[in-house]
């Protein structure tokens, strides 16, 4: 009686033990395939001659990495990538933050202008590519004919190397506004509003009210999109690649589209792999640095 | 016993039901399934489904599965699958790719029993087949072959004081042209084009082929386009819209602007016939050679095309016989007349309804003349040229420099594509 008893117990114990495990293995094989499996073999393919269709793929060592750092196609491309971050990531969150905090408030068709915002970020990359082509457009543009009427020239706003890449970062910052803003949003209503009420009885004006309360308790969301914004435009390629295809003369060539044009137009793909490697090792450089110094600052209470 | 009795019976009929679906099987004759992938247009799609049907009526032992996947993602659908081995059995690449492809060990030669080296070298133009001989074998038939000729507007000619039965002979007479139907209004915005290339790769090499730029070092086995002459011809795509301003980027694509009669002349492929057609069907417009650099002189073009190749885990025959059926005469006359694409069938140039024809005529005479592009890269098909031609337009590079740097950029390309197809 008392051995089945221990038996019994020990399924049991078994059972309990192995529970959680159950649970998050499916979620752990998905995971370990489609982004640790194909990661291991991204670092191993870096260090080989990898063409794809040859059935030879001969060990080269670091070969890769030394011909990506040597290449002067590359470095445009990284300094496009971070022009493209400073340029678009702390205007989109500015504008961002400053869109929620009005959206907050207690404005008329508040409902209307939260969709109007968000907007852009259901709307398909192709629809608004064609859209900002056409605003772009430096004839018939919408963009063009409004500079006229009001006695300044029209430009070539995506054929002209100068100007190119803030014509991609303007429609960046304008379909990436909604998401960050409703991350804003949702830590803005997070708020108690009995901080406000202490602190106005004690006679702090709005903008102290902004800067001594909202801003320090908006930190770990601000952390989260401060982050996830960085890495997120470091990896763009969509916009820039059907506003631009990259052009003209690589003047918007960024990080990720070298990679996909060495991989399936050169076939180069142990090269583009390198590359792969090269860019997450900044990213991985990048975010701890943020973690490093903001992340300290931040406290979930 | 009875149970015992229900039991046998149940088994012996299982036994039988096995026996006669084995039996079955080995009796048919197995079906062979063909995977074919296509880059596709619609017209294109359409049409390679209606072969199909017809294909598989006259061989029922032979299905065709057609997959159409739109260009833009073609090769990062089909390298993947390459390599994986699920990909397709029959397709279509570029066919200066054809030697890296073949090299690499994913394509097999056409089955020679039903086309054998002596008979597509009977049937085809030369050009058309050049890059598809690997070791002495054929590799896959030709498709989507086109030149370079030049579209005209005739209500823009007559507008102009020109007249549309005369299309411009020479470079300098082109200018001319051009500049005859080239308008502004009082801002001086550009509101009609005279001529547009759009610094297209396939139109500049082109304008080389014509001034004789041989494009290729015989010594050095590699691109070469660093002459004065190579040179005169870059600057003259660039004049067109540097110096001349008969083209205007600021008007957006020249197709449009051509649909819409906002231009007068296009240096295009022939199958801008078909596209034009499909989206604006009552556009008037006229096709004829490109223009000579002077009197007398050459109008050849560049010879692009695609090949249909095998793949190879592909059944060799029905695989041999479906690319075969797809450039047959019968389709190739069809492939003209919907998609633009021109025959690579020697026997259909001549043909008395194209040469009546008088949109198809020049298309049939461009297509006599031309040559393949010696390289294999696909970086030289149109990207370093266009690049080549912006650090003139956009950069203010002088012509020498700009093909200096089209010789050593193409020279790398060449390089790294011939280490990929190395036996």
């Amino acid at each position: 009686m008392v051995s089945v008893e221990t038996r019994e117990y020990r399924a049991y114990r078994l059972q309990r033990n192995a529970a959680p495990y159950m649970f998050i293995l499916p979620g752990t094989v998905f995971y370990l395939m489609v982004t640790i499996i194909p990661m291991v073999i991204g670092l191993w393919m870096s260090f080989h001659n990898w063409t794809i269709i040859r059935p030879t793929k001969p060990w080269v060592g670091i070969a890769n990495y030394q011909k990506v750092l040597a290449s002067p196609v590359f470095w445009t491309a990284m300094k496009n990538t971070l022009v493209y971050t400073a340029g678009v990531v702390p205007f989109q969150m500015a504008l961002a933050l400053l869109a929620a905090v009005l959206l907050n408030t207690e404005i008329r068709c508040r409902t209307f202008f939260r969709l109007l915002y968000y907007l852009p970020v259901v709307t398909p990359l192709s629809i608004a590519a064609v859209i900002w082509t056409w605003i772009y457009n430096p004839n018939l543009g919408l963009l063009n004919w409004f500079l006229r009427s009001i006695g300044f020239q029209g430009r070539d706003w995506l054929g002209d190397p100068k100007i190119a890449m803030f014509s991609v970062m303007i429609v960046a910052i304008w379909s990436g506004l909604g998401y960050r803003m409703v991350i804003f949003l949702a830590a803005l209503q997070g708020i108690p509003e009995t901080y406000y009420e202490a602190a106005m009885i004690d006679g702090a004006g709005r903008f102290d009210l902004f800067r001594f309360i909202t801003m320090p308790l908006l930190k770990p969301a601000t952390l989260y999109v401060l982050i996830t914004s960085v890495i997120g435009s470091f990896q763009v390629f969509g916009l820039v690649n059907v506003l631009t295809g990259g052009g003209p003369l690589d003047a918007t060539n960024v990080l990720v589209m070298w990679i996909h044009r060495r991989a399936f137009g050169d076939y180069q793909f142990g090269e583009a792999a390198a590359t792969s490697f090269i860019l997450f090792a900044l990213i991985l450089a990048v975010t701890a640095i943020q973690w490093q110094v903001l992340g300290r600052e931040v406290t979930y209470e | 016993m009875r149970r015992k009795t229900m039991r046998a019976l149940t088994m012996l009929c299982a036994v039988m039901l096995i026996l006669v679906l084995v039996s079955g099987v080995g009796l048919t004759k197995r079906k062979v399934v063909l995977v074919h992938w296509q880059h596709h247009t619609p017209a294109r799609k359409e049409m390679v489904e209606a072969f199909a049907a017809d294909f598989m009526k006259a061989n029922p032992d032979i299905e065709i599965k057609i997959e159409s996947v739109p260009e833009a993602d073609y090769f990062q659908k089909l390298l993947p699958a390459l390599a994986a081995g699920s990909g397709p059995d029959t397709f279509q690449i570029p066919a200066g790719q054809v030697l890296t492809y073949a090299r690499s060990g994913v394509l097999q030669p056409l089955d020679a029993s039903v086309a054998s080296v002596k008979q597509i070298e009977t049937d085809f133009v030369p050009g058309s087949i050049e890059r598809l001989l690997i070791d002495g074998k054929y590799y896959g038939f030709p498709v989507d072959t086109q030149t370079i000729v030049l579209f005209y507007n005739p209500k823009l000619f007559k507008d102009a004081g020109l007249d549309p039965d005369k299309p411009p002979q020479t470079w300098d007479e082109t200018i001319k042209y051009a500049k005859l139907m080239t308008k502004r209004d009082a801002s001086g915005v550009t509101t009609q084009m005279g001529l547009a290339t759009g610094g297209y790769g396939p139109v500049i090499a082109s304008l080389m082929i014509q001034n004789g730029v041989p494009m290729w070092n015989a010594q050095t086995d590699l691109p070469d386009f660093d002459s004065p002459k190579g040179a005169e011809d870059l600057q003259f795509a660039a004049d067109i819209l540097t110096t001349h301003k008969v083209e205007d980027t600021k008007m957006g694509s020249r197709w449009n602007a051509f649909r819409a009669e906002k231009l007068g002349m296009v240096y295009a492929h022939p199958a801008m016939i078909g596209s034009f057609r499909a989206t604006v069907p009552d556009l008037v417009f006229r096709i004829a050679e490109v223009p000579a650099p002077r009197a007398g002189g050459s109008r050849s073009t560049l010879l692009s095309s695609w090949a249909y190749v095998v793949s190879a885990k592909a059944q060799s025959e029905a695989a041999t016989q479906w690319v075969a059926f797809l450039t047959s005469p019968d389709a190739q006359k069809q492939w003209i007349l919907k998609t633009g694409d021109l025959p690579s069938r020697k026997a259909l140039l001549d043909l008395p309804e194209y040469k009546s024809d008088p949109l198809l005529a020049p298309c049939m005479e461009s297509m006599k003349r031309a040559v393949p592009a010696p390289w294999t890269t696909r970086q030289l098909d149109d990207t370093l040229f266009r690049k080549a031609y912006q650090l003139m337009t956009l950069n203010a590079e002088t012509a020498r420099n700009a093909v200096k740097w089209l010789t050593d950029e193409g020279i790398k390309a060449e390089k790294e594509q011939r280490e990929m197809a190395k036996p």
